[in-house]
């Protein structure tokens, strides 16, 4: 999701008079979700790339996309007020690892290095479980 | 017959079955204790703006005028009793080629059309 | 024989006009987002399409009149302009969205982004178009249009829960994201029941020359060629939540994520295949909303309008498509995200559809047209279905669209 659009613009007044406290858990949510998606299409590119069946002009361009999203993700989940901050710092955490992850697969496929790339993977595997950990967390019912 | 139903709208072509355009409007005589006479239709986009309203009339006028003269100011007019045939279109006893109906799509064909190779 | 060979091409240029760059993807949103769930808005946008345009097809051959024709004529101008705007407006942002998915596929093949090939995509298409005859671009686009088949070819490949995907044919309420879920399931609709695809239908009787002979035929084509459309929106549907959603990519909100569709089951050729089915799809589609926006615009001014004369016998007909095609392209050119764009002008035709059924129910029911050939029980029912949902998709689709859009 980019930054502002007109979308999101009339969608933000609405929210503003309505919602206010409730839209920001929504936009965590909605981010870690659109963020978990976006890391297992990354996956996906890259294994795809690494057996040949994606050509490397796209897995490139595709995963530098997929970079570009998980970053907006984490920023739009760092500026969420949130009475844990704790919680939010280390969901930010795990998207940015997802980000950085993503475009460390992206010059692996410009620089075909295939070894690189094939880390990159385990990296994005890496970084999917630390989000649906902190996700949970983020989530789950205070005591 | 019922005019507004029946005439009004209709597609109009020439005695050679060249789409002329729509029947944009009716020119009627209105006579003492008898019903009015249809004496001719109306075509072109002035007759169009007039069925809008007055205003959006007047418009089209002024702006017809401005882009091809004063003399181009009028809604173009066919007499009715040129009529041939009513059928799916309606068919008029004459050649499109010797009205102005066609101007604007003359000047289109030879200021861009033909400029373009293909054509 | 030459019936039969003249059904079959029609259902195959049916095909063609029904899978566009609308329909593949909101069937692949939803498919990710949803499973199975949404295949019933296919299924019901495929059976109203089938209706309208069958009813396009007979009101053309036996009044001779195009659907825009009818509706001028029996409404009078002041109420045509209304729908004339609308379509033009619509059919103007579904052609910027095919320009837009025919640039992706562009993108796709070469690297080079979506934006540089806006304006030679839009050339192409004119470049056709002015050179080209109906018959050839009708019935060759549409004999490409085949390679899309390829979805339906996967879905099988795949193996799915064949009862669970019929359970989905059944309308169910969301168990999660229910705006999103009522937002694609407008936007489905939107997709599968498009103006310009009975519009250009009803124009292509015309050019085509039918008559009262082809009643038969006309069913013939609507019917199988809107269901095998159908059919592969369905599969696409299914092969997104096989490969995409399965996987957990339930948010298809980038273009780069449908290669991986066929990827996932043919490889590299799953790769070159989805290319060329996007390309191809858009393409076509881009070439009929560009026609269709001069047949409406020529028919309801009543110019000299076809696709076989040539531009000098024509001038402003060709002047319009030729307009539209290099506007469309702009915001294309301007680096507008063409998925978003899809989505967007999908809801909007959702929304516009009152305007332009309504009349069907008074042209296919009025003698001066159509003869005995009137509507029967059925035609009318499935008419004033289609107005009674397209009113409540006019009133629903801004306030999901906020809130649900994706």
């Amino acid at each position: 999701m980019s930054s502002v659009d007109w979308r999101s613009l009339s969608l933000l007044q609405v929210l503003a008079l309505v919602l206010a406290s409730c839209s920001l858990s929504e936009t965590v949510e909605q981010q870690s979700k659109l963020a978990a998606s976006t890391a297992e299409a990354a996956v996906l590119v890259t294994d795809a790339w690494l057996s040949g069946a994606a050509p490397s002009h796209y897995a490139s361009a595709a995963l530098q996309s997929f970079a570009g999203t998980l970053g907006d993700a984490g920023r739009q989940v760092e500026s969420a007020s949130s009475s844990d901050p704790a919680k939010r710092d280390a969901l930010k955490s795990s998207l940015s690892q997802l980000s950085n992850a993503a475009s460390r697969a992206e010059s692996a496929v410009k620089a075909e290095q295939r070894a690189q790339a094939a880390q990159a993977v385990q990296e994005l595997r890496a970084g999917q479980a630390d989000l649906a950990t902190a996700y949970r967390q983020y989530f789950a019912p205070r005591r | 017959m019922q005019l507004l139903r029946d005439i009004l709208d209709k597609q109009v072509v020439d005695r050679e079955q060249v789409k002329v355009g729509k029947v944009d409007g009716l020119v009627a005589e209105l006579r003492q204790g008898k019903p009015p006479r249809v004496v001719a239709v109306e075509l072109g986009s002035i007759a169009l703006a007039r069925r809008c309203g007055a205003r959006p009339g007047r418009w089209a006028a002024w702006l017809v005028a401005r882009l091809s003269g004063k003399r181009q100011a009028r809604p173009h007019r066919i007499a009715w009793n040129k009529v041939r045939d009513i059928g799916v279109d309606i068919e008029f006893d004459i050649d499109v080629r010797r009205t102005k109906i066609f101007a604007w799509q003359n000047w289109l064909r030879d200021h861009v059309v033909d400029r373009i190779p293909g054509a | 024989m030459k019936k039969l060979l003249e059904i079959s091409l029609g259902v195959v240029t049916s095909v063609g006009g029904f899978l566009e760059v609308g329909s593949m993807a909101t069937a692949a949103q939803a498919g990710a987002m949803f499973g199975f769930q949404l295949i019933w808005a296919i299924v019901l946008g495929t059976i109203s399409i089938t209706f309208l345009v069958e009813m396009a097809g007979r009101f053309a051959a036996v009044s001779h009149h195009t659907i825009a024709d009818g509706i001028r004529e029996r409404f009078g101008f002041t109420a045509f302009i209304w729908p004339l705007l609308v379509v033009l407006l619509v059919n103007f942002m579904v052609l910027s969205a095919e320009i837009g998915g025919t640039a992706i596929a562009a993108e796709l093949a070469t690297g080079i982004g979506f934006q540089w090939w806006a304006l030679p995509v839009a050339f192409l298409a004119w470049l056709l178009l002015w050179k080209g005859t109906f018959g050839l671009i009708e019935k060759g686009v549409s004999l490409l249009g085949l390679v899309t088949f390829c979805f339906v070819v996967g879905a099988v490949i795949l193996h799915p829960e064949w009862k669970q995907a019929a359970g989905g044919a059944v309308p169910s309420l969301p168990h999660h994201d229910a705006a999103t879920y009522w937002f694609m399931a407008v936007s489905i609709l939107g997709a599968s029941i498009s103006p310009y695809l009975f519009m250009f239908y009803s124009s292509g009787a015309i050019e085509d020359q039918w008559d009262e002979s082809y009643l038969g035929a006309n069913r013939a084509i609507a019917g199988l060629g809107m269901s095998f459309g159908g059919t592969i929106a369905v599969a696409v549907l299914i092969v997104a939540a096989l490969v995409l959603g399965a996987h957990g990519v339930n948010q298809v909100n980038d273009y780069n994520q449908l290669p991986l569709m066929l990827i996932q089951i043919f490889g590299f050729w799953g790769f070159v295949l989805f290319v060329a089915s996007l390309a191809i799809a858009c393409f076509g589609a881009a070439l009929e909303v560009a026609l269709q926006q001069a047949y409406l615009v020529a028919q309801g001014f009543g110019w000299t309008w076809g696709e076989n004369l040539r531009p000098r016998d024509d001038p402003g007909f060709s002047l319009v498509y030729t307009l539209t095609l290099f506007l469309a392209a702009v915001p294309i050119t301007l680096g507008v995200d063409p998925l978003r764009l899809t989505i967007f002008s999908m809801a909007l035709t959702a929304a516009s559809l009152p305007l332009t059924v309504v009349p069907f129910l008074f042209l296919l029911n009025d003698e001066r047209y159509v003869g005995r050939h009137r509507n029967g029980v059925i035609s009318n029912a499935a008419v004033i279905f289609v107005i009674a949902l397209g009113f409540v998709l006019a009133v629903v689709t801004f306030p999901l669209q906020m809130f649900g859009g994706t």
